[in-house]
């Protein structure tokens, strides 16, 4: 362990008051890496974690510095205030005391502020901010001396401005980046002596042209390759963001679908009622003779009576006639003679037949043949195909209900598409195409730069070669020609080394955070691990690669995730600090807790534990006890109004 | 058997006019003359006496009924004779057919008050329903 | 509890040497130069760390030439 703390000191520090409090820590060893400090709410735990902030930061002004300072200190006006920390970074003993005079001026306190440093033994006078900030940047303060219920904000998915520089700071890209930038400077400025030497002979113009030729050429595909990468870049984002759209879209489509489905339906159905209302009002332009059939029946009937009276009256006529005749005669058929009496009984006879065949003329409703004929056929067809109206407005009813229904549901659906009804798959799909082909052809282009940048950068390397020769002929061009290649050499090195720490340090960070995080998590049959995204944003994934929305994720289960991560950014560090946890498991039910307890000892740090009772209950506290390495109590003297640290009983 | 004259008009009474047009824009019927035969069919049914007071309002043209005609003209005969009345000629049976379909109508109007097209129409269809079922 | 989590240091001379060896560079040369700028990596302006750098690298140079 190349960091640990020693023995921290307060004196006058916010509740701790002027006697001394110095806490000396056991020099680590693997088995007991925790440090316990037990004590009540407002009985001065906060003030501890704020005491090594205080040593680690550069920002507290005067004014800051008599807030610092001990409240009863404060009414004498006069006095001082330190914190110092004793550690050992590097396998080197660090001692930093930092802290201010206070003295009355008149009614207001003077502040005489002080910072002092030892490295070994040695007082160190020059940027001593410098030193110290080496050792923890203060940006990264945050992801070492925290407040348990405040580092969920990690467990978000978009960071707060700086933190992923502070991420980056804190596992040392930053300064392999300068140095990448640094070397570049370098080598600009040598090539340029280079460049001097080449003009000061004529001979050598040409050569220092086409190396100026070359180098600007370089520059304008290098700006114009950034240019590329900046588009490749917001197309792929809009790539990104189409394809989320469409995984949108596609339960859109499907209620589209069902959408389409229903109206379809609806209109079949439509159809259908229309095909049914049409032939009810057939029937009901047909229902006035239908509703007559009894009526016509009867016409019918009495028609063919008459018909059949008709031919009767003929006989009739035929009779009167023959009896007529046969009166004009002497003799009777028979041969008898016709005598008065038959002739009375002729002449009544021919009576009757008259007054029968009278009243018969006298009908004027006889229905001639055809007609006779055409309502018979009528009277038929309607008979033949009688229709059940009820049944069609039966079936009509339901067809009614049932696009009802459908209506219903389709306004539901309607309801739910919104406006989302609008989007059209189509539209969401060439969009895509555009962009693909937008894509590719960037990256086309890229390509053609990037040979072109290649090709002219081996030119360049080449005429450099070439210059190398020419101006080493000179000690000075020498010189010049042998720190370029180092540095040429280093370049490429620190770019690389760039490129591998940012790759394996995310990398690094996402297996430590997904190790700790499945030791802690009270659901790890559910969550296999978490993803740490190019911005260092989490993501908690399943084990069927689903990834959980943060927001669905607990208040404890945020704090684990934010606490797995932190704690996997300081094993990630060049060099990791101790932990101060300030009441880390106030929001943390007893699984997570107890999980998250049993995980302390495999960090490789010094962690020191602010804890009231309620964060490590006795049970608890004898799980960790073979890892306690120091226990102390934090005390409070009511009456003087001073918190003191002790060693636990 | 008398016959109509194919070149006369049928007519309603005015004060059924505008019933007439609420149900045709309702869709119960399609033309007017069509709600006059149905009250003509009715009045047959349930022996409705010819209306005797009335405004002529002319529709259609006889030979427009096509072959619902001649069912109408042997009925509204036989109906002339049933109730006793002698008609003379064939204005006397155009007269009688639109007088008892205007009494007809006036007593589906009064059944009808408020009803609607279905209702209506689910009524007509069981007068045609009953007419079959009679025979 | 015995699979305690790696701390990075290891991590980053690793990847220190494994470049160097690669670009064939001096590995201490090249930790040297980070060294530096991690001394100077909390400072909004770095002035002069050009030519520290130079230096530097210029010392080492002749160093290995003398």
């Amino acid at each position: 362990m190349t960091f640990q703390f020693r023995k921290l000191t307060l004196k006058n520090w916010l509740v701790y008051g002027d006697r001394e409090t110095v806490i000396d820590f056991t020099q680590f060893n693997s088995g007991r890496n925790l440090v316990v400090f037990h004590g009540q709410n407002g009985f001065g735990k906060t003030s501890l974690l704020r005491a090594l902030w205080f040593l680690f930061s550069d920002d507290y002004k005067d004014d800051a510095l008599v807030e610092m300072w001990n409240e009863k200190e404060r009414a004498s006006g006069e006095g001082e205030l330190e914190v110092a920390l004793e550690f050992l970074y590097r396998d080197k003993v660090w001692v930093l005391s930092k802290g201010a005079y206070f003295e009355l001026r008149g009614s207001r306190i003077a502040v005489n502020p002080f910072t002092k440093l030892w490295i070994d033994g040695c007082e160190i006078r020059d940027q001593i901010d410098d030193q110290i900030s080496r050792v923890i940047p203060k940006e990264c303060l945050q992801f070492v001396f925290f407040d348990g219920a405040e580092i969920t904000r990690y467990a978000q998915t978009q960071y707060e401005d700086g933190v992923k520089e502070a991420i980056e700071l804190m596992l040392g890209i930053p300064a392999v980046r300068n140095l990448r930038h640094d070397l570049g400077r370098i080598i600009s400025e040598l090539q340029e002596e280079q460049q001097e030497i080449l003009l000061a002979e004529q001979q050598n113009n040409e050569l220092a042209a086409e190396v100026e030729r070359l180098e600007e050429m370089k520059v304008s595909y290098e700006e114009r390759l950034k240019d590329l990468t900046k588009k490749q870049d917001s197309i792929q984002a809009a790539q990104e963001k189409l394809e989320k759209e469409a995984a949108q879209l596609e339960a859109i489509q499907a209620e589209q679908e069902a959408l389409r489905e229903k109206q379809s339906r609806r209109a079949n159905l439509e159809e259908r009622r229309d095909e049914l209302d049409a032939q009810i009002d057939d029937l009901i332009q047909s229902a006035p003779v239908r509703m007559l059939m009894r009526p016509l029946e009867h016409v019918i009937e009495e028609a063919i009576a008459q018909q059949e009276a008709s031919s009767r009256l003929e006989k009739y006529r035929l009779r009167k006639k023959l009896i007529e005749e046969l009166l004009e005669e002497a003799d009777c058929i028979c041969g008898r003679p016709i005598d008065e009496h038959i002739d009375t009984h002729f002449g009544n006879e021919i009576k009757r037949l008259d007054s029968i065949i009278d009243s018969q003329n006298a009908n004027p409703n006889s229905i001639n043949q055809r007609d006779l004929i055409s309502l018979q056929s009528i009277v038929d067809q309607l008979a033949n195909n009688p229709v059940d109206g009820k049944e069609l407005y039966d079936r009509r009813a339901l067809y009614i209900q049932q696009i009802e229904e459908i209506d219903t549901d389709i306004e539901r659906l309607r309801d739910r598409l919104g406006d989302n009804e609008s989007i059209q798959v189509q539209e969401l799909l060439e969009q895509q195409r555009v962009t693909a082909e937008q894509l590719q052809n960037v990256k086309h282009e890229i390509g053609v730069v990037e040979k072109n940048l290649e090709e002219t950068q081996k030119k360049l390397k080449e005429k450099r070669r070439e210059v190398d020769q020419t101006t080493g002929t000179t000690d000075r061009g020498k010189g010049i020609a042998r720190t370029l290649e180092v540095t040429r050499g280093l370049l490429a090195a620190s770019e690389q080394f760039v490129e591998r720490l940012v790759d394996r340090k995310r990398r690094a960070i996402e297996d430590i955070t997904s190790n700790i995080f499945k030791k802690i998590t009270n659901k790890p049959q559910e969550y296999a691990g978490v993803r740490v995204r190019d911005d260092y944003t989490l993501e908690v994934y399943r084990h069927d690669s689903s990834t959980v929305d943060n927001s669905q994720l607990s208040a404890g289960e945020r704090e684990v995730l934010a606490y797995s991560f932190i704690t996997a950014l300081n094993l990630s560090s060049p060099t990791p600090a101790p932990f101060v946890m300030d009441t880390p498991f106030g929001h943390l039910d007893s699984v997570h807790r107890d999980r998250l307890l049993k995980s302390l000892p495999m960090l490789k740090v010094q962690v020191l534990l602010l804890a009231t009772d309620r964060d490590l209950p006795p049970a608890e506290r004898g799980m960790i006890i073979p890892y306690i390495a120091d226990e102390f109590e934090i005390k409070r003297d009511q009456f003087n109004k001073v918190s003191y640290i002790k060693e636990a009983e | 058997m008398i016959k109509l004259d194919p070149t006369r008009k049928f007519f309603i009474s005015e004060d059924l006019i505008g019933y007439a047009d609420k149900l045709i824009e309702e869709g119960t019927f399609r033309r007017r003359v069509d709600l006059l035969l149905v009250g003509f069919s009715y009045a047959v049914k349930n022996q409705i006496q010819p209306a005797d007071e009335y405004q002529r309002h002319e529709l259609i043209y006889v030979n427009n009924l096509k072959d619902a005609l001649l069912p109408i003209e042997a009925t509204a005969n036989w109906y002339a004779r049933k109730l006793g009345y002698q008609l003379e000629n064939d204005s006397q049976l155009l007269e009688f057919i639109c007088e008892v379909g205007i009494a007809g109508t006036r007593s589906l109007q009064d059944l009808w008050r408020e009803r609607r097209k279905s209702q209506i129409q689910w009524d007509v269809l069981q007068f045609v329903t009953e007419s079959d079922n009679l025979k | 509890m015995n699979n305690d989590y790696q701390t990075a240091e290891e991590e980053y001379s690793l990847i220190l040497e494994e470049v160097a060896k690669e670009f064939q560079v001096d590995t201490r040369l090249l930790h040297s130069l980070i060294e530096y700028e991690q001394s100077k990596v909390h400072l909004l302006k770095r002035r002069g760390a050009k030519n520290d750098l130079r230096q530097i690298i210029e010392r080492w140079i002749e160093e290995q030439t003398s």
